[in-house]
C-alpha cells in the first residue's frame, strides 16, 4: 500500500499543468485526472513567473492589487488567521475540512495584444484517518515533544525530530478516505485591458481515495469535466470532455497487482474512448522483479496490451509483447 | 532546521494564598510543541511535555520562587509558519490569574523550531 501511495504522490507531482483540453485521445493518463496542485494555473497556456503565497491578510491585499499589473498568488484563507486554539490532535481528528483546506489560486497575464485572468480553487471536502493512523500520528507527535528537550543539556534533538516529522507528515498524506474537489476558469480579452474578459476554458475535478488500513488494497476514483466556452473554439470537436478513471491496487508479500480504467466521453464528437489494463509485479528481491501486463488501449486498431518481462533495477531487460 | 529563540522579561503574578496554582500551555495553528516548567533553584523540572492543568504549588508557597517556562514549537504544519503560544495560569476552579499571549510569532521555514523562554515570579 505504501508503494501505491508513493506512485500516487509521484504521479500527482508530475502532473503536467498545461494539458487540460489539448491532449490527444491516447495521451490521457490516470494521473492527468488528479486534482491539480494549483487549479488556477492549470488552464493558462503559460506558467506564472513567480507565485506569491501571502501569509497575512495585509500581504493578501497586496497580492490582489498586484494582479492588475500581471501577477499570481495562491492562498488558503483559513491559515491567514491565528487559529490559536487549534491543537495538533484536534486537527488530525477533524473529518470535514472544506474550509480549512479551501485554497484558491489566481493569475493574470498581460501582453500588448491580450490579457488573461485565470482562477481556481481546490478543497478537501472530507478526510478520515483510521484509529490506528490516529494512534500513530499521536505517538509521533508525543515523540517529537519529547525530542524537543531530548538533546544534550535539554536542547532539541534535531536529527530525531526531522526523522519523526518526516514519518508524521508522510502519514498525514494518506488518510483512509479522502474526497477532493477543484475547479478553474480562464478568461481572456483581445486587448491589454481586463474590461472585455470572456470565459474561455473551464474545468472541474473530483477525486476519491479509499485505502482501508486493515486490507492491503487501495481504490481511487477520478473525475474531470472540461470545456471551452469561447466562440472561436466552440466549433472544435474537442469542446467538452468528461474523463474518469478508476484504479485499484493490491499488495501482498512480494506480489503487487494494479488495475486501472480510464475513459473519455467526447461530448462534441459523441464518442467514448476506453482504456483498461492490469499489471502484475512479482518482486524476487530488491533488484529483480517479473512484470506482466494485460489490457485494452484506446482506439480500435492495435489496441491489445500484453507484455511479459523481467525488470532489473529500473531497467526492463526482457520484454515479450 | 533553525531554532528561533525569544526570551521575554520576567513576569510578576499576584496569587491568592489559599488556592492551588495551575498552568496550561496552549499551542495553536495545529503545530506540535512541548514545554518545560522548572523552578530556578531546583534541579528537576516540575513537568516536561504537553502541559495541561499542571499544578505548580499553592499561593502560600509560591512567593519568592521563580518559575521558568521554556516552550518549544516545531513548525510541522506545512500550510503556514505561524507560531501561537499561550501560557495560562489559573486556579482549580478555572479562574484565570494571568495569560501570556504570544500568538503572533512566526518562523522562517517549515520544520524550524520556535523557542520561547519566560520566567514568572509570584507575590500575594
Amino acid at each position: 500500500m505504501r508503494s501505491f501511495y508513493s506512485v500516487c504522490v509521484l504521479l500527482f507531482c508530475s502532473f503536467s499543468q498545461y494539458t487540460l483540453a489539448q491532449k490527444g485521445i491516447t495521451d490521457i493518463k490516470l494521473a492527468d485526472l488528479n486534482v491539480p496542485v494549483s487549479p488556477g494555473f492549470v488552464l493558462a497556456d503559460q506558467a506564472p513567473a513567480s507565485i506569491e503565497r501571502p501569509a497575512t491578510p495585509k500581504a493578501f491585499a497586496v497580492s490582489i492589487l498586484n494582479l492588475l499589473q500581471g501577477a499570481s498568488f495562491e492562498v488558503t484563507p483559513f491559515w491567514l488567521s491565528k487559529n490559536e486554539n487549534l491543537g495538533y490532535e484536534d486537527w488530525i481528528q477533524q473529518k470535514f475540512v472544506p474550509l480549512e483546506t479551501f485554497n484558491f489560486s489566481v493569475a493574470t497575464f498581460k501582453s500588448d495584444s491580450t490579457s488573461s485572468l485565470t482562477g481556481g480553487f481546490r478543497t478537501q471536502l472530507f478526510r478520515s484517518f483510521s484509529a490506528s493512523q490516529i494512534s500513530f500520528l499521536k505517538g509521533k507527535a508525543d515523540a517529537i515533544r519529547e525530542a524537543l528537550f531530548g538533546g544534550e543539556d535539554g536542547t532539541p534533538d534535531t536529527a530525531l525530530i526531522q526523522k519523526l516529522a518526516a514519518e508524521l507528515q508522510a502519514m498525514e498524506l494518506k488518510p483512509i478516505l479522502s474526497v477532493e474537489l477543484a475547479g478553474a476558469m480562464l478568461g481572456s480579452s483581445p486587448n491589454n485591458s481586463f474590461k472585455g474578459l470572456s470565459n474561455q476554458r473551464s474545468g472541474f475535478w473530483c477525486n476519491v481515495h479509499y485505502a482501508p488500513t486493515q486490507y492491503r488494497v487501495a481504490f481511487t476514483g477520478l473525475l474531470r469535466y472540461s470545456w471551452f466556452t469561447s466562440n472561436a473554439i466552440k466549433t472544435n470537436i474537442d469542446s467538452a470532455f468528461l474523463d474518469y478513471g478508476l484504479a485499484a491496487n493490491y499488495d501482498v508479500n512480494n506480489i503487487s497487482v494494479a488495475a486501472e480504467l480510464v475513459s473519455r466521453k467526447d461530448r462534441g464528437a459523441n464518442e467514448t474512448y476506453l482504456r483498461a489494463a492490469m499489471n502484475v509485479n512479482y518482486r524476487l528481491n530488491d533488484n529483480i522483479s517479473f512484470v506482466a501486463a494485460l489490457g485494452k488501449n484506446f482506439g480500435t486498431n492495435n489496441n491489445i496490451i500484453t507484455s511479459l518481462g523481467i525488470r532489473l533495477g529500473t531497467m526492463e531487460l526482457l520484454q515479450i509483447r | 532546521m533553525e531554532i528561533k529563540p525569544k526570551k521575554l522579561p520576567d513576569q510578576l503574578l499576584t496569587v491568592m494564598k489559599t488556592k492551588n496554582v495551575l498552568v496550561t500551555v496552549v499551542i495553536g495553528n495545529a503545530q506540535i510543541g512541548s514545554s518545560r516548567l522548572k523552578f530556578e533553584e531546583e534541579t528537576d523540572a516540575v513537568a516536561t511535555g504537553k502541559i495541561k492543568n499542571q499544578s505548580v504549588g499553592t499561593g502560600r508557597d509560591l512567593p519568592g520562587k521563580k518559575l521558568n517556562i521554556i516552550t518549544r514549537v516545531l513548525d510541522s504544519n506545512p500550510r503556514n509558519n505561524k507560531i501561537s503560544i499561550k501560557h495560562i495560569f489559573h486556579y482549580e476552579d478555572g479562574r484565570e490569574i494571568f495569560i501570556l499571549d504570544e500568538t503572533d510569532n512566526e518562523v522562517d521555514n517549515n520544520m524550524d523550531i520556535f523557542s520561547l523562554e519566560v520566567s514568572y515570579q509570584f507575590t500575594h
